[in-house]
């Protein structure tokens, strides 16, 4: 049974996706990200990015909240030495994390020709920069500048990556669909403070993280399912999963496609152990993840 | 990455808060010293990183300080328990064509140095070891390392057994130092910033720890900054380093 989905034109044989930050570039486990719908590399800044001090990484049985902030290779380093190793199949997304329209324009017009992109992912919500990232994707306005200017850099699809963080994220929906982002990926992750008693101070060494994990799951199905009925473009979820039965609860509550995170960390082969997970569901039910995107029913 | 279903074959306390664990693998390849595996714990998220103390054939023995819920939670596993592991994961060390070596451990830094000790008594490299720790009871394997080395100096802070002081205290007044061609060392962060501290003059590995996310080189989480001033991953890259390239 076909497990694909589209999104427009744009097909994805199933409807899993690698997380950003998660995954690394792609250049390691391509047998895992060959067996994905896609694939979203680590968050790309213009320059050269070193990250945060240690600690980066605090965990309870059912988060984790990390503080790595932006360490990626850079956008020249990226285009010239990353890119040209990336070798798989299936379709690529940059995550380009931006901190104003500025950074958005060199991004996107260094990157669009690339013929190994399939699309890309607006880092409007990074909660482990300081300026930028979260801040531009608090306000609805910022937002709707960010993707309507990368909409007229780029035909290729856009995702909108928000975040809940401090703001009305059905107002930051809109913003960008109405802006001609092609999907939201609603969402990453949330502010999140880890305390040690005895120095007094936060224990992450960037002073506060973002919350990802289990736990953060019924509060990502419930904003999927509310901007999913509100606004006409693909909703991707992004948010706590771990198992086929998560996935299929999102496509229920009205993503399109789902993306795997944190959960990556304890096992990179995961993605291939969901996979079947659903194929099991799907083929049980005679229906096909397209069929019930949306379908919850009331109450 | 491998996953093993592996058996505890044996939870033996050596100490307050220090446990040794036997575990059985049903196939287990090359592992090499400074190699680590990732447990699965049921009180945390994310794996937990020990590196390999010792192997005999398809056992992997590992040691391991209690500091939070994931290592307790390890601690109280009962013989015959199924663990959820993977690895070998990291690079292992480089290996000295000639000796004598010195392993420095603190603490429960001894666990990976031990490994390495074996596999340089195969190769008949010889080894001295200088083990520390705060006190008596928190100075472990010392009879392991006894039976594969030259010779063992054992110092606690408390003098409650062998010398008295730090590592970095004894360190420069032995003897021995002299012809030792390369340092290996283990321990606490602190020790090893007074080893940089102490300039040896020779070639020092540093075995780091570091708290992880992935141990795959997936997520950026176990950096360390290095010379060069770009974060280098302890899991993939490492654990063991080059005190040099590294900054503390
Ligand atoms: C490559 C490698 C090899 C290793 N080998 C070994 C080994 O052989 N043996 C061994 O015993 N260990 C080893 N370690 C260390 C081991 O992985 C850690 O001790 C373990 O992950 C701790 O898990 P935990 O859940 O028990 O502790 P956690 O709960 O994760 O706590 C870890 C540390 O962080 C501190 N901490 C956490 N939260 C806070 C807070 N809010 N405020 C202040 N402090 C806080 C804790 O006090 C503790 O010191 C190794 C690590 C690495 C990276
Ligand atoms: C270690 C780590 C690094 C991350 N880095 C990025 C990043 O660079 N860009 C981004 O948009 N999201 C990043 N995220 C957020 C994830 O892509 C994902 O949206 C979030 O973790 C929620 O999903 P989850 O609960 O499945 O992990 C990161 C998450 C983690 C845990
Ligand atoms: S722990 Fe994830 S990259 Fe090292």
């Amino acid at each position: 049974m076909s497990l694909e989905v589209f999104l427009g034109k744009a097909r994805f044989r199933n409807p899993l996706v690698l997380a950003s930050g998660t995954f690394g570039y792609g250049l390691t486990h391509t047998h895992v990200i060959d067996r994905m719908g896609a694939f979203v590399t680590k968050g790309i800044t213009v320059q050269e990015c070193v990250g945060n001090p240690q600690p980066r990484i605090w965990d309870s049985r059912e988060t984790v909240i990390n503080s790595v902030g932006l360490e990626n290779v850079g956008l020249k380093r990226f285009k010239e030495e990353t890119l040209p190793l990336i070798d798989i199949s299936t379709p690529l997304y940059v995550n380009l994390a931006g901190v104003d329209l500025d950074d958005f324009r060199i991004l996107i017009e260094s990157l669009s020709d690339e013929e190994k992109i399939a699309g890309f992912e607006l880092n409007l919500s990074c909660p482990n920069v300081k300026e930028g990232g979260a801040a531009l994707g608090q306000s609805a306005d910022r937002v709707g500048k960010v993707t309507s200017l990368a909409r007229s850099l780029t035909t290729k699809p856009l995702w909108a990556k928000l975040t809940s963080n401090f703001c009305d994220v059905r107002e930051t929906s809109k913003a960008a669909a109405d802006a001609g982002a092609d999907a939201l990926v609603l969402i990453n992750t949330l502010n999140a403070l880890v305390i040690d008693i005895k120095g007094r101070k936060p224990f992450l060494g960037a002073g506060s993280g973002g919350l990802s994990g289990p736990a953060i799951k019924p509060y990502v199905l419930y904003i999927v399912k509310e901007v999913s009925r509100q606004i006409n473009i693909p909703v991707i979820a992004s948010g706590g999963v771990t198992s086929g039965t998560d996935v299929i609860e999102y496509l229920l509550a009205g993503a399109s496609l789902v993306q795997l995170g944190s959960i990556n960390l304890v096992d990179p082969e995961a993605g291939l152990r969901i996979l079947e997970e659903l194929k099991r569901y799907f083929e049980q039910e005679g229906i096909s993840p397209a069929g019930i995107i949306g379908r919850l029913e009331e109450r | 990455m491998k996953r093993h279903q592996a058996t505890l074959l044996e939870n033996r306390r050596l100490g307050p808060g220090l446990y040794s664990l036997q575990v059985e693998f049903e196939d287990l390849g090359d592992v090499e010293p400074g190699q680590f595996f990732e447990f699965l714990t049921g009180a945390r998220f994310l794996r937990r990183a020990f590196s390999v103390a010792d192997r005999d054939a398809m056992r992997l023995r590992f040691v391991l300080r209690v500091v939070g819920k994931g290592t307790a939670w390890l601690s109280q596993l009962t013989e015959g328990s199924k663990l959820n592991l993977a690895g070998p994961l990291g690079q292992g060390v480089a290996m000295p064509s000639e000796g004598p070596v010195m392993l420095l451990a603190g603490g429960i830094g001894a666990a990976p140095l031990l490994y390495l000790a074996r596999k340089l008594n195969e190769q008949r490299v010889e080894v001295d070891a200088l083990l520390a720790a705060g006190t008596k009871e928190e100075l472990i394997l010392t009879e392991e390392f006894g039976s594969l080395c030259r010779k063992v100096i054992l110092a606690t802070d408390d003098g409650s057994c062998g010398q008295k002081g730090l590592l970095t205290d004894i360190l420069p007044a032995l003897p021995a130092i002299n012809d030792i061609q390369i340092f290996y060392a283990c321990g606490p962060e602190s020790m090893f910033a007074a080893l940089k501290r102490l300039d040896l003059g020779k070639p020092l590995y540093a075995f780091l720890e570091s708290r992880m996310g992935c141990g795959t080189g997936l997520c950026m989480g176990c950096g360390v900054l290095g010379r060069d001033g770009r974060y280098h991953r302890v899991c993939t890259e490492g654990p063991v380093f080059n005190l040099e390239e590294i900054e503390l």
